[in-house]
Order: structure tokens, then C-alpha cells, then sequence
């Protein structure tokens, strides 16, 4: 008896992410998290299989030949070292491929950006994120942080929607890359609070309405264990995803481990 | 312990290791630990290349200094360089982390420092966020003990001095509360004013002095292995020696902090404030700067305007950034948890944004008479409340889950805040009233 492989498979085929299916179809997808369960380890997968489509933690899928697609990272709260440090330790010089760019939007964000001007905003991403995105061959585009721009700006999350919209038009499969703690988007104290709140929530609404697939990381809910260090749950957004072949998302639960020297282990749940 | 990162590529033979200078070149004189039996035999001979260089004067490059000397770079090299530069710059006050051999600095507290999970300090550029309920300030204590460390390591070396501290504060006064150093209890303090006395140099000393060489000569050597093995691990110790220290809350830094170690940065605004800092950071280059941020947004320095998202938020995104472009610049700030609720958004996010996030949660008044009681003849052991931790250094940020609540405590004490695990005292008032029970019936 041969029992089944605990894998990363977002898709059936055991596929993460559809290469094939990208040429027809566009992937808007979510990684949502809270505090305690930070998902760089993931991100750092989902990059290399983005790049090559290979992935460490699947057996067979580790030999690396040339690059599927280009990747675009654009990051509000995090610089390029964090991710080439990652990526480095699953044998991936992010430096060394032409086909990866990161947009660094924190190092000097706030210097180009006003709180009270949505203006700056719209000027930074015609100026610093836009023009950096090929058209003609669309990338996979990563990015994370924006929440920050809603909190502390001025702009409504109609806006930032805008921006976001433009960067689905401009790349086959988006990631969003998002914190969803209970305390960003509480609807009992919106009324409360301050209206930046509102529009968080007003933003992560709308935008759970326009994905194909959410990938969600949390703690356990039975508090802190050693072995496990939280659940990662795949489902299916609002959106359909029609992939080729009836290509479609596999809906699972995992449960995974990140040890001290940040090897990754998944368990089906 | 090296602080050459794992992921680093070891240069083959032909190129010197990057932080060992001129060693090599002078026969005899890197590989000390070869010469069997010289290191633990000649107390503070282990640590040469930390402490050798600015102790011998007339060289040119200390030794242990000398870091970039004609290797050729690529851009990945340049950015290890700057890192081992300062590495050799700050040796004497650094530590590596077990975890990725970074350079760690101590917070002022030992405790503390083994709790950011490095077994050693706080990572170089970055930023630890300290949360206190209640109306205490057991996480001033913290911060003070933070700028006192900086205020020691600044005086190992007259010299040179290494650190400079900035307050974002309206309180002038603030370095003037600085705890000093510990000297120990009144008994250590005796011997060590009797051991300074003996070691002057006066003819009654020389009289006086016992002859340490006298052996008896049927116990020669038997304690030489145990002697030998105590002196290495003192060794060890001994390199990092001046990482941390121990501060006495009691007692004020002497002689007190003088102006050229400390930078005020008045609560104004924070366009203001940050270039103020941009200011300080160009000038103390070549120092390790600590910035001190005490009761961050408490209204008695922080008008209404500046407590909103739009104006907090974006001046802790730029000290987040300031972090990861300046190495030398760590941070430390508390934050009231009374006036700023931890379910608020904002605390959130500021949280988020801080790369180590920790609170204090004091015990309320019935849970302290309840340990003052269960721990009557031991009043020492009685904490003062619990830590909670909610995010850990580089370790949170690659996904560990190190949220930790009810799991330590502290203890502020005179000679030394201290952190441990927490457990609940076993209450024994139910056993006195077994021990009533068996007399009744003796009776």
C-alpha cells in the first residue's frame, strides 16, 4: 500500500501554479496571514515555482532548466534582501536572473509619498511601478504591503483598487500578499475607530469578490504547538478559474512546520 | 563562534579570511590555540585578536582590524564587506547570532537579550517595540538599562569611543537617571576594596604577598585537568566579556552622561524629528547608534495631530527603513498599552512594522499578595509580572509562530531585571489545614 505524498498542489495535475493554463486564463490569488504566521517561507516557494516550476517541497520537482516566466515583486515593507536571503537558501540567486525584477516601493516610500496627497500615490505607481512592467511578455507579479498605503494615506480603497486592477491587466497571475488580522478589519469597532479602518475592510471585501483562489495562513486554533506551526488552507474565490484540460483548484487544508533552521514540512489535514 | 553567515562561500587558500588581517603574516602569532597548552594556561591570552589591537601601542593596524586589504569585490562581497566592517569595528561589544551568525548587541538586560532568540542579543539594524500595561514603568527600567549598556560599551575605550545614544524625549533629564554598573552585594564589594588594596603597589604589600608558586608536592597536578577545562570555558567568557553588563537601578551611571554621548531629539513633529535623526545617523557614522524611544505617543509629549495612523504610521515605516539602510542604528521604544488599546489598528500595525514586539503585563495587586504570600520566606523569588511575546527578530518573519503568551515572567530587582519561565506557586494553605486536621485527632 502506497500512501499519498503530502505535497504543495494548488491545482490538480499537481500543478502550484498552471504555467499552461496562465496563456489563457489570468490567476488573481490572496495569501493572507496573521501575526505569528508570516508567510515568507511560502512566498519563497511560490517565487522558484513561478520562475522555474519546481518547488523543494515536492519530491521530483527540484531540477531546475530554464525560466517560464518572468516575476515581478513589489514590496511596501520589505527590501529585496529579504527575499534573495530566502530564495538563496533554495539555491536560487535571485540577482543572477534578468527575468526577476523587485520594484522597491519601502526604502524610500514615505519620502515619495504624502499622507495627505492620494495624488503621490497615483504618481508613484505611474512613475516607479508601471513603466518597469513589460508588456508583452506578462510577468507574474507579487506584491505585498499595500495595506500600509491605505492606512496611512489619504486614498479610499476604491482607488487603490484602480492601481490594483491596473496590475492585473499588466501581468498573467497576481498575488496579493495581505495581513488579515481580526483587529485590521473588525467590523464591530469600525464605527468606532478611525475610517482607515472602514476602508481596509471596504478594500479586502472587495477584493475577496475578484480573486480565483485564497491562500490563507493561521495559527492553530487550539494555541501553540511545537510540531505544527499553523494551518494553510486552499479554496476556491469568487471568481471561476478556468484553466485548461478542466484544470481546477484543489481545496485542501495542510497543516506545516517551520522549523529553527526553516526547512518546511506539510501534513494533510 | 564566527560571524561569517552560513550561506557565505569560504575563499579558497589563496585569499586570507577577511577579518583576520595581518595575522598570518606574523609566524606564530594567529593560530595561538595550536601551541598546545599556551591559551588556557595564560589567562587572557584566548581572546588576543578581539583584545590585542588597541591594547599594543605603536601599530599601525590593530590586529584583527585589517578587512578589505586587496581582494577583488562583486557586489554581493561589498555588501558582506560592510557588514564584517563592521564587525571588526565593534568586535569587543558584539556577539554572532547561533542562528545566522549576524552581529547581535546586548540590550542591557541578559535576559532580555537571551529572549530575542539569538542566544546572544538584539540583530544590529533593528527594532525592538516594548508594550506595558497599567500604569508601571518596568519598561523604562528596560529602556534605561538599554542606554546605559551604550554608555559603557562607549567608555571601554577612551580612545575610541563606539555608540551614541538618541532620545526622542522631552525630558533633558532623561540620561541622567541611567543606572550604573552593578559592583556586587556589600561582601563582594568588601573583597574587591581589599583586593584593590592588596594589589597597590606599597612595601607592606610586598612583605605580605604569598607565594602562589608553593605546591605540596603529593598533590601536584591533581587538579590540573579540571583547572585547565575551568580556565577555557573562562576563556570563552572571557571574548565576550564587555558584551553585556550588569546595571544596579539603585545607583546613577558615574561619572554622568556628557553631551558629546548623547543626542535629545525633541517631540516636535515627525518630518521634523526624522531629520534630526538623518542628521544625527550622518554624523555618528561610524558609531553604533541607539535610538530611545520611552511612552512613545503618551499625550504628555505627543500633541492629538500626532497620534493618527497618517502621521504615526509612516514615521515608523521610515524608521523600519532607516533600519535595514543604516546597520549601525538599532531601536528600542515603549509604548503605553493603557492609552493605546492592543486591539486598536494602530498598535497593530506598529507592531508589524517593529521586527521584535514584546509586553509587560504587571500582576494586579491580589495576584502579587497571593505569590508575596506563597512565596513568605522567599520574597526574592516573587515576580512582578508576566512577558508576553509576539514577535521575534528575522525568526517571525520567516514564518516561525512565536506568538508566546503566559509563558515568562519578569522581575525587577535591585541588581538586575530579570526574565524567566513562569509558574504558578503551589498555594499551601490546603496542607496546614491537613496538619490542623492530624493534630484534632491526636488530641
Amino acid at each position: 500500500m502506497t500512501s499519498q505524498k503530502q505535497e504543495l498542489h494548488l491545482f490538480s495535475g499537481n500543478a502550484i501554479i498552471p504555467h499552461k493554463s496562465l496563456t489563457k486564463s489570468h490567476l488573481f490569488t490572496t495569501i493572507s496571514h496573521v501575526q505569528g504566521t508570516s508567510p515568507t517561507w511560502l512566498v519563497n516557494y511560490l517565487i522558484d515555482n513561478a520562475l522555474y516550476d519546481t518547488c523543494l517541497l515536492n519530491e521530483g520537482q527540484s531540477t531546475r532548466s530554464s525560466v517560464k516566466s518572468g516575476v515581478v515583486f513589489i514590496s511596501l515593507i520589505n527590501d529585496s534582501k529579504t527575499y534573495e536571503a530566502g530564495l538563496k537558501k533554495l539555491g536560487v540567486d535571485l540577482k543572477s536572473i534578468p527575468q526577476f525584477q523587485f520594484i522597491d516601493l519601502f526604502t524610500d516610500l514615505f519620502t515619495k509619498v504624502q499622507p495627505q496627497e492620494p495624488q503621490s500615490i497615483a504618481k508613484l505607481f505611474d512613475s516607479e511601478v508601471f513603466p518597469h512592467i513589460s508588456k508583452t511578455k506578462k510577468p507574474i507579479i507579487f506584491i505585498e504591503g499595500l495595506e500600509l498605503l491605505l492606512l496611512s494615506t489619504q486614498i479610499t480603497s476604491i482607488q487603490l483598487l484602480g492601481y490594483l486592477s491596473q496590475l492585473t491587466s499588466l501581468s498573467k497571475s497576481l498575488f496579493l500578499i495581505t495581513p488579515s488580522d481580526s483587529e485590521l478589519h473588525d467590523i464591530t469597532t469600525i464605527n468606532t475607530q478611525s475610517s482607515r479602518q472602514h476602508q481596509y475592510h471596504d478594500f479586502l471585501i472587495r477584493v475577496l469578490h475578484r480573486t480565483n483562489l485564497n491562500i490563507a495562513l493561521r495559527p492553530l486554533s487550539t494555541g501553540k504547538a511545537k510540531d505544527v506551526t499553523g494551518t494553510l488552507t486552499i479554496s476556491r474565490g469568487s471568481v471561476p478559474f478556468e484553466g485548461l484540460d478542466g484544470l481546477e483548484i484543489l481545496e485542501r487544508e495542510y497543516l506545516y512546520l517551520v522549523s529553527r533552521d526553516n526547512s518546511v514540512k506539510l501534513f494533510f489535514r | 563562534m564566527s560571524f561569517r553567515k552560513r550561506s557565505d562561500i569560504i575563499s579558497g587558500g589563496a585569499n586570507p579570511a577577511p577579518n583576520r588581517g595581518p595575522v598570518p603574516s606574523i609566524p606564530g602569532r594567529g593560530p595561538i590555540p595550536s601551541i598546545p597548552g599556551r591559551t588556557p594556561v595564560v589567562p587572557g591570552r584566548g581572546p588576543i585578536i578581539a583584545t590585542r589591537g588597541p591594547m599594543v601601542p605603536g601599530r599601525g593596524v590593530p590586529v584583527g582590524r585589517d578587512v578589505t586589504g586587496g581582494i577583488a569585490k562583486t557586489s554581493d562581497e561589498t555588501e558582506i564587506d560592510q557588514e564584517q566592517e563592521i564587525v571588526n569595528k565593534f568586535k569587543e561589544i558584539l556577539k554572532p547570532s547561533s542562528l545566522n551568525s549576524s552581529p547581535t548587541i546586548s540590550t542591557g538586560i541578559p535576559d532580555l537579550d537571551k529572549l530575542m532568540g539569538h542566544q546572544a542579543g538584539m540583530p544590529l539594524g533593528s527594532s525592538l517595540l516594548i508594550e506595558e500595561n497599567g500604569s508601571t514603568d518596568f519598561s523604562g527600567i528596560i529602556l534605561k538599562s538599554f542606554g546605559s549598556q551604550g554608555i559603557i560599551h562607549n567608555r571601554l575605550d577612551a580612545q575610541s569611543p563606539n555608540t551614541h545614544l538618541v532620545v526622542l524625549t522631552l525630558n533633558t533629564n532623561w540620561a541622567k537617571e541611567l543606572p550604573g554598573l552593578y559592583k556586587g552585594n556589600s561582601k563582594q564589594r568588601k573583597k574587591m576594596a581589599i583586593k584593590e588594596n592588596e594589589d597597590k603597589l606599597s612595601v607592606q604589600n610586598l612583605i605580605n604577598k604569598p607565594d602562589k608558586d608553593l605546591r605540596i608536592a603529593w598533590r601536584y597536578g591533581i587538579n590540573d585537568a579540571k583547572k585547565r577545562e575551568l580556565e577555557k570555558s573562562a576563556a570563552e567568557d572571557d571574548i565576550y566579556k564587555n558584551f553585556n553588563h550588569q546595571f544596579d537601578i539603585t545607583t546613577k551611571l558615574n561619572p554622568l552622561v556628557n553631551p558629546t554621548e548623547i543626542t535629545y531629539i525633541p517631540v516636535t513633529n515627525f518630518a521634523k524629528i526624522y531629520k534630526q535623526l538623518l542628521q544625527v545617523l550622518e554624523q555618528q557614522k561610524d558609531k553604533i547608534v541607539r535610538l530611545i524611544i520611552p511612552s512613545f505617543l503618551n499625550p504628555a509629549m505627543y500633541s492629538p495631530m500626532l497620534t493618527t495612523l497618517t502621521e504615526v504610521l509612516p514615521f515608523i515605516h521610515k524608521l523600519k527603513a532607516l533600519t535595514r539602510t543604516h546597520t549601525n542604528l538599532i531601536i528600542a521604544a515603549t509604548i503605553p498599552l493603557d492609552l493605546y488599546s492592543k486591539d486598536s489598528i494602530l498598535v497593530k500595525t506598529m507592531e508589524s512594522l517593529f521586527d521584535s514586539v514584546i509586553q509587560l503585563e504587571p500582576f494586579k495587586q491580589d495576584m502579587l499578595a497571593f505569590l508575596e504570600k506563597a512565596y513568605k520566606n522567599e520574597p526574592t523569588k516573587v515576580s512582578h509580572g508576566l512577558v508576553h511575546i509576539f514577535k521575534l527578530n528575522s525568526l517571525s518573519d520567516n514564518g516561525q509562530m512565536l506568538v508566546t503568551k503566559n509563558e515568562y515572567s519578569f522581575k525587577n530587582g535591585r541588581k538586575k531585571f530579570e526574565i524567566e519561565e513562569w509558574g504558578i506557586p503551589v498555594d499551601d494553605e490546603a496542607d496546614e489545614g491537613e496538619k490542623q486536621t492530624t493534630k484534632d485527632i491526636e488530641f
